[in-house]
């Protein structure tokens, strides 16, 4: 993926967001829109220029600069993106502790390739010991759907 | 003052605060370790477990651990030549060859030494401040504070970034998302959208960990950190690497003042303190020809100055409430959670708490170091940790950590959404601390703006301060501007 390109990608989506940020700070009362709105504006005429800037070295814009990646290893970088959230889901469905038990012990066996052995040790230590911290610090585990679904059936 | 400081003293010397500085310091030294983390990523991980201490332990606990940081990074830096930190990378330059030639023990006692040693001075140094500026700093008004915020804000967005423009933007960025929630003057809630989550504000700690925390496992994992070296040997010589750093007292001297001279200036520090020393030593020193080959000045001179860079980079967040630096924004924002405002209070009636932080910070240099020292076999072996063990351990801790702001899970839908928009910033060069920083002064830029006006009007835009402050901003700005194209037409590296 062009680095260029996707920097102006990513400004263009900024811009987006100052210039609803403005829209939206308009609806508030009056002593509560200064601030928003006038950050909004000043960040607006600055992401305007930041794109007519960008445009402008895109036409002109020499090979080597246009030879650089957002990442060297974006297929790599977007499937682990995607591996790490999919942790979120799990623990939404099946609860925090499973989740964790799971997802690492997989982690470690299928993507970090190590040993049964070391898989299911290093699971159990850092279970373990998030167990004993959160009992310690009196920490709270984030509510799954078994937990919802087991509060409304039984 | 001297009172005060004994009183703080007896305060950080308790058994349960004394733990938790232990506890700081090992998180810190396991983080500093870990090639590609840092104290930004410490501090994100940390922040959420501070919520509801009091601020004596929290800040043993968190300043405990940005202190050793910058020690215990050169064991990358020396033995696997990778950067343990943006602060340790000069330290390569000769640590490295020194390790190639057998002598890490060496480059590892006087760096350890060195570093403790700049962090005293950096201690040392945040005392002096809060002498010299407390008279100073009382008699700002709300005009002068917002305007120092302001300062502090644009010379992050101009300084970190690569890009000042888009440095400008991201600070603006995080000005708006410290908006979000209610309004300080009026009672309003803000980009909420009737979400009962967001009207209490984005948390501090799921902004941090999002920004900082998620781009780091994500690089970690895909680029394969952490797995380059194989081995890491240490061998012996480490107190001879202590005594040599006693020699070159001055050289520890003059780079620590310089240290903590830089990490008072917002925006600078991190990655620049640890190079700006080297070249001063390596400048100034004679019989340089080694520098390069394995020189141990040239460890030196790197690790006295970024670990005094810490004690400098406090003098402005603690007594300005402007942060400098992502680390010390959260820092600042740890403070907040536990029931402290930062700034010219932190000099009246918070003055104990800055006397403890202070304690602490030398406190924890101490114990680091003799750590390092000590335990320098055992901990150089984590520098060793796959990257991909690594990450599902971090991102189990980050969660926990994530639901623990607030107890919703937007904590946790939020850490992912801002976790890809840092990614994204992280690779296109937008300045994540300018956002963080922003974010952090959102609440006090706009209190400070509506008691300006309400009490003195327009008036204020006339006071002496704002207008020197306000041309140091107007100047900052233009200048970087300026300096980006001369830097452009020269050929220099440029972001878009």
């Amino acid at each position: 993926m062009d680095k260029a390109i996707s920097q102006l990608v990513f400004t263009i989506i900024m811009l987006m967001f100052f210039i609803f940020a403005a829209i939206e700070a308009t609806q508030f009362k009056e002593l509560a829109s200064y601030f928003p709105l006038y950050l909004s504006l000043v960040a607006i005429v600055l992401m305007v220029i930041e794109i007519i800037r960008q445009v402008i070295n895109l036409k002109k814009g020499n090979e080597e600069e246009r030879a650089e990646l957002l990442h060297p290893h974006i297929g790599a970088a977007l499937i682990y993106s995607g591996i790490l959230i999919l942790y979120a889901v799990m623990v939404y469905v099946i609860g925090m502790v499973l989740a964790s038990v799971i997802y690492v012990f997989a982690f470690l066996y299928f993507i970090a390739k190590t040993k049964l052995w070391k898989a299911i040790l290093i699971t159990a230590i850092l279970i373990g010991a998030v167990i004993g911290f959160a009992d310690l610090m009196n920490l709270y585990w984030p509510k799954s759907l078994i937990n919802i679904l087991t509060v409304i059936f039984v | 003052m001297i009172e005060v400081a004994m009183e703080a003293l007896r305060v950080v010397l308790d058994p349960s605060r004394i733990l938790y500085i232990f506890l700081g310091v090992a998180i810190g030294a396991f983080i500093g370790v870990i090639p590609g983390l840092g104290g930004t990523v410490g501090m994100a991980i940390v922040l959420p477990f501070v919520f509801g201490m009091d601020p004596f332990t929290g800040m043993a606990l968190l300043i405990g651990m940005i202190a050793v940081i910058h020690t215990a990074d050169t064991f990358p830096s020396v033995l696997l030549g990778i950067p343990g930190s943006a602060g340790s990378q000069a330290t390569i330059v000769d640590g490295y060859p020194l390790a190639k030639k057998g002598e890490a023990a060496r480059a590892l006692g006087a760096s350890f030494t060195a570093s403790l040693l700049g962090g005293l001075i950096g201690g040392i140094a945040l005392f002096l401040a809060i002498q010299i500026a407390r008279p100073l700093i009382l008699s700002f008004g709300s005009p002068e504070l917002l305007m120092l915020s302001l300062l502090g804000l644009s010379m992050v967005g101009v300084l970190t970034g690569k890009n000042p423009k888009l440095g400008i933007g991201a600070g603006l960025f995080g000005l708006l998302l410290g908006s979000v929630g209610a309004a300080p003057s009026v009672t309003e809630y803000r980009y909420s959208f009737d979400i009962l989550y967001l009207q209490s504000g984005i948390p501090l700690p799921i902004l941090a960990l999002g920004l900082f925390a998620f781009p780091v496992m994500v690089d970690l994992v895909a680029e394969k950190q952490g797995s380059i070296a194989k081995e890491a040997k240490i061998g012996s010589g480490i107190f001879k690497g202590v005594k040599e750093t006693f020699q070159h007292k001055f050289l520890v001297f003059r780079s620590a003042v310089l240290g903590a001279i830089i990490g008072f200036v917002p925006g600078l520090g991190g990655s620049v303190v640890d190079w700006i020393s080297y070249g001063l030593a390596k400048q100034t020193e004679k019989n340089t020809e080694n520098f390069g080959k394995g020189d141990i000045r040239g460890v030196i001179a790197p690790e006295s100055s970024n670990n005094a860079k810490e004690g400098g980079g406090l003098i402005p967040t603690l007594l300005f409430g402007i942060p400098g630096s992502g680390t010390t924004a959260m820092l600042l924002g740890g403070l907040t959670l536990m029931g402290v405002q930062a700034g010219p209070r932190m000099l009246d009636q918070d003055l104990d708490l800055t006397m403890s932080i202070i304690w602490t910070l030398i406190l924890a240099n101490i114990i680091g170091a003799i750590a390092c020292i000590f335990l320098a076999k055992y901990i150089s072996k984590v520098a060793l940790v796959q990257a991909e063990i690594l990450v599902p351990i971090l991102l189990v801790i980050l969660t926990i950590g994530a639901y623990q702001s607030t107890r919703h899970w937007g904590d946790i839908i939020l850490f992912f959404a801002i976790g890809i928009i840092g990614w994204f910033m992280s690779r296109l060069g937008w300045s994540r601390a300018a956002v963080l920083i922003g974010f952090v002064l959102a609440t006090p830029i706009e209190r400070y703006l509506w008691i300006s006006i309400s009490r003195y009007g327009s008036g204020w835009l006339t006071n002496p301060g704002v207008i020197i402050i306000g041309i140091l901003i107007t100047l900052i700005v233009i200048g970087s501007i300026v300096m980006a194209r001369r830097e452009k037409a020269k050929g220099g590296p440029t972001i878009g």
